[in-house]
């Protein structure tokens, strides 16, 4: 029944003809494990576009969007690590494939006449390639992607005379934003892959066309004794490579647990934008050629080299006729050309793994990137990825912080920059302890104008219970029988003789009434120097609603009431 | 030609070889993009049930209304936002027993506040009601809407309901 119905079929289709076409195909030769390369390349091709179809169920391309929609497909999605590494490595392999298909067809020999086009059209497939992977590239928003693509469109808008024009053409508007994401989503998963397989389907044409090529390095007569028809030998190396190089990449996918997503695209993060390796060579040459002539770098020396690399068949045709190693000659420059992209291509990467800075600023990258994605599992706001940091006042006290108040509260160290106190685990009872023991120290008060207070020298039992009442009226959770006892102890040491208890203050010193609390530390970094704080004494400028907004202004006492006893380390 | 020669066993060998690996990438591509198209039926969402949390139980004076939004996080795929669905007056009386009353005048949909001590009022027709909802004066068809009201782990839960307003008989919808 399925047998009738088969050859039904294939009467009116005349598919198992196209099969045993390709099944009996002559191979001069014989089967080969170099000639795997092309087949190898098709079935990464076909990897891309599953994953892609994937992919693009689940991503969305805006600007508030993209970041977050590759994180959902990273860490929620099921197997969407794996998903997303395939497309990811996958795309590298196909690349690395299409080249060696490239170098194995040149010494082959297969690009020469009649074979021409079926050169052109592999040189085109591959340059096709490049722009699919850059397309891409951009798609995830995080740093990376973020600077790569401003450097790329930067490049473009340097060309001269068409620069600015293209550069607007490309970014879709007169910045990288929403337009520029739609764009590239447009080419990724639109045109390109139209453009990949219509390439693919002339190259194949042309291939069938044509048969398969003599190999030079074989006499005509021993390729012809050694032939071999393409199925099953070759059949069988293509899908053996094939499965090999698949396993390679599904091995360093489940290694590493997909692909690294960086924290979300961020003008103002310092990053170290890195091109993807194959544009490294271009990316060191820019160093040789800057300014007006950097055109070189990025136009004319790359596009010589595809001119010339797509040219080689007619190339050939003209040595030819003066040498008759003309072939020879075209695989020693052909692979020397490559091997000199390699060289250069080496230089950036290899000095970057030695690099401190460069180190230093890619690990702050890998905390920011940690940073995000712990605050995105709960989900990414409307508003886009940068709010996860504003909707978290830990972590946006940490950065009001590191911009308003640690110029003068540097980074606590052994000898402390300036004279400001050393706020690391403010207010814990580690800290409180250092600093009643020794408040004149240079971590505390040292190189201020404040000097009347006393070092507390009594047993450290009393210490305590002052440190637990103290720590108490900050609001945090405290043992109230110690909270009794230090209140005594505050009495009994006379603290009250300068230090008031009832939201007044007197002259010498803050008053400590819900000390180190949300609304006593609000109104002290509003107004450090009212009588009721530091008064003549004050050196800490004022921050006003002009200079700290009020949500800033409660982020940073998160940020001060979040420390802890380990942070406090001096003296 | 050399294959001529070749045992035919061997080639149903490597084509089986062939067939098994060829069959093992399509599955490397096509699993994990199943796989994700599953996820809704692999991962439920868990529900809160409806009770949105609105302040701490300690935050509330007895006898003194506290008036509190109800806003809920909803999920998105990727995106969480808030969205405020509506208020409710929160009462602790001196037993210590809690009441929610809906912010919605039943008359034609205002918003109730409070309009002395011991009473509330709406503002576009002078409906009155005393704290428990008892409505006193001016043309409100029925009392204020209770909601549902519970404390957990010392956290106010209000359960969000909107009902028909102009009638008499009260009508969830």
């Amino acid at each position: 029944m399925i047998r009738r119905l088969l050859s039904y079929l294939d009467e009116r289709s005349g598919l198992s003809g196209l099969w045993a076409g390709a099944r009996d195909c002559p191979l001069p030769g014989g089967a080969s494990w170099a000639r795997t390369f092309g087949m190898a390349t098709l079935a990464f091709l076909l990897l891309e576009f599953l994953t892609g179809v994937g992919l693009s169920a689940w991503y969305a391309p805006t600007v508030q969007d993209a970041w977050a929609s590759v994180h959902f497909i990273q860490f929620k999605l099921s197997l969407g690590w794996l998903l997303r590494g395939l497309h990811h490595v996958g795309g590298t392999a196909l690349i690395v494939l299409a080249i060696v298909h490239l170098v194995q067809a040149l010494i082959y020999g297969a690009y020469q006449a009649p074979r021409e086009l079926t050169w052109v059209s592999g040189v085109v497939f591959l340059l096709l390639l490049v722009v699919v992977s850059h397309t891409g590239y951009l798609l995830p928003q995080d740093l990376r992607a973020y600077w790569a693509t401003q450097v790329l469109v930067g490049i473009a808008g340097n060309q001269p005379v068409i620069g600015p024009t293209g550069q607007a053409l490309i970014q879709g508007g007169p910045l990288v934003g929403n337009a520029t994401l739609t764009h590239f989503y447009a080419l990724h998963v639109g045109l390109m892959p139209v453009a990949l397989f219509g390439m693919l389907g002339a190259h194949l044409w042309l291939r069938s066309r044509h048969a398969a090529a003599t190999p030079k390095h074989l006499s005509p007569e021993t390729a012809a004794e050694r032939a071999q028809t393409y199925a099953p030998f070759q059949l069988f190396r293509d899908v053996a490579m094939s499965a090999a190089a698949m396993g390679v990449v599904a091995a360093l996918v489940w290694r590493d647990g997909g692909v690294e997503l960086g924290g979300p695209a961020d003008p103002a993060v310092e990053f170290i934008a890195r091109p993807e390796w194959y544009m490294m060579p271009i990316f060191e040459l820019r160093h040789w050629f800057t300014g007006s002539s950097e055109f070189v770098a990025t136009v004319i020396l790359p596009g010589v080299g595809t001119t010339l690399l797509a040219g080689l068949p007619w190339l050939h045709g003209v040595l030819a006729r003066r040498t008759a190693r003309a072939h020879s000659l075209l695989v020693v420059g052909t692979l020397g050309g490559l091997a000199s992209a390699v060289a250069l291509g080496a230089v950036i990467p290899l000095a970057d793994a030695s690099d401190p800075a460069v180190l230093k600023t890619n690990a702050a990258a890998d905390a920011l990137a940690a940073e995000a994605h712990r605050l995105a599992m709960a989900g990414v706001p409307l508003e886009g990825p940068l709010f996860l940091y504003k909707n978290d006042p830990l972590v946006w006290g940490a950065r009001v912080w590191d911009k308003q108040c640690k110029a003068c509260h540097t980074e606590c160290k052994e000898d402390p920059f300036k004279g400001s106190p050393c706020l690391e685990g403010y207010a814990s009872r580690t800290w409180l302890t250092k600093f009643m023991k020794d408040p004149s120290a240079k971590h505390f008060f040292g190189n201020t104008k404040i000097d009347s207070m006393d070092a507390y020298t009594g047993s450290d039992e009393k210490l305590a219970a002052m440190v637990e009442f103290l720590v108490g009226e900050s609001g945090a959770t405290v043992s109230a029988p110690l909270v009794e006892s230090g209140k005594a102890a505050f009495d009994d040491e006379g603290c009250g003789s300068c230090h008031t208890l009832d939201g007044v203050g007197g002259d010498d010193a803050p008053d400590l009434k819900g000390w180190a609390s949300p609304a006593w530390l609000a109104a002290f970094i509003r107004t450090p120097g009212a009588k009721r704080f530091y008064g003549d004494a004050n050196e800490m400028d004022d921050f006003p609603h002009e200079k700290l907004s009020k949500e800033e202004l409660e982020a940073v006492i998160t940020y001060l009431r979040a420390q802890t006893d380990a942070q406090a380390k001096y003296p | 030609m050399a294959t001529a020669t070749t045992p035919s066993d061997r080639r149903g060998v490597l084509k089986l070889l062939a067939g098994f690996l060829g069959a093992g990438m399509a599955a490397l591509a096509t699993v994990p993009v199943v796989g994700s198209v599953l996820t809704p039926l692999l991962r439920k969402t868990p529900s809160a049930g409806g009770f949105i949390d609105v302040l701490a139980e300690k935050e509330l004076v007895a006898d003194v209304p506290h008036r509190v939004e109800l806003s809920s996080t909803q999920i998105d795929a990727w995106n969480t936002s808030t969205a405020v669905l509506g208020a409710a007056w929160v009462l602790k009386k001196k037993d210590g027993s809690l009441t929610a009353l809906s912010t919605v005048c039943p008359h034609s949909g205002c918003s109730i506040s409070q309009k002395t001590k011991d009473t509330y009022g709406c503002p576009c027709h002078a409906s009155t009601f005393s704290l428990d909802g008892t409505a006193t004066e001016g043309p409100s068809p029925r009392p204020m809407d209770p909601l549902t009201v519970q404390v957990k782990d010392g956290r106010v839960l209000v359960k969000h309901a909107r009902f028909r307003i102009g009638t008499k008989e009260r009508e969830e919808i």
